[in-house]
């Protein structure tokens, strides 16, 4: 995981991207038990995301420091890191209000529990589902600023649904 | 060394005590788990990842099992 917080930093400072940060399992390992997982996520704001090609420039760079790609991911060391640019206004303010970490001493973005948890409320499968019972049960992020933000981002059915189903008992 | 099976010796609530203590010894270490640092929890899932891995390439160089005659 070194290996890949340098190369989102190089990256970054190339100007190949303006920002990232770390979201998914990787990101929920901050605050609860170890949980497997394949690959890690990453969000990427671009200079021009109205490009169709918008992950060439980003696969060009791995090419260049000698990553390869593999399937719809890039293989840095051990972890296959999957680029996905922000697209909508949930993943544009998970970007900006990501938080800063560091792993073995390089600084990491990574995405905070409670926009994780709204990550996957908005994207809402079985795991998505799980992951978020696994952040509101170690405190990462509570009820009362989850069923904000899903509020505030037009989740508000969606939250009272998980609500009802997994919190409602 | 014989172990006894839990619950083997007793009867009734009292195996349900042994399910009890068992999940609470369990629910203990998955706590102990998530206090663990980011860092160490890395390196926990990255050491299970490698596992799946060689699992998995064990699984694909085994051979098929042999086809029916019908």
């Amino acid at each position: 995981m070194k290996r890949v917080a340098q190369l989102l930093n190089e990256m970054r400072d190339a100007g190949v991207i303006t920002d990232y940060a770390i979201f998914g399992a990787v990101a929920q390992l901050r605050y609860t038990e170890p949980v497997a997982t394949v690959d890690a996520d990453v969000l990427v704001a671009v200079p021009d995301p109205d490009r169709l090609d918008v992950l060439s420039a980003i696969y060009q760079f791995c090419s260049a420091k000698g990553y390869i790609a593999d399937g719809d991911a890039v293989r840095v060391g051990h972890w296959p890191v999957q680029f996905v640019p922000t697209f909508d206004e949930i993943t544009r303010d998970a970007l900006a209000k990501a938080e800063s970490e560091a792993i073995e001493g390089v600084p990491l973005r990574v995405v905070g529990a409670d926009y994780l948890a709204l990550l996957a409320l908005s994207v809402g499968r079985s795991k998505d589902y799980t992951r978020i019972l696994a952040l509101l049960e170690s405190g990462g992020v509570g009820r009362d600023r989850l069923a904000e933000l899903a509020g505030r981002y037009g989740l508000g059915e969606a939250w009272q649904r998980f609500e009802g189903k997994f919190l409602n008992e | 060394m014989d172990w006894a099976k839990p619950g083997s010796d007793l009867k009734g609530s009292s195996s349900m005590n042994d399910i009890r203590k068992l999940l609470e010894s369990h629910t203990r270490w998955q706590k102990e788990r998530a206090g663990l640092s980011w860092e160490e929890k890395i390196r926990i899932v990255e050491g299970i990842r490698e596992s799946v891995v060689q699992l998995r390439s064990l699984r694909k160089r085994a051979p098929d099992p042999p086809a029916k005659n019908t």
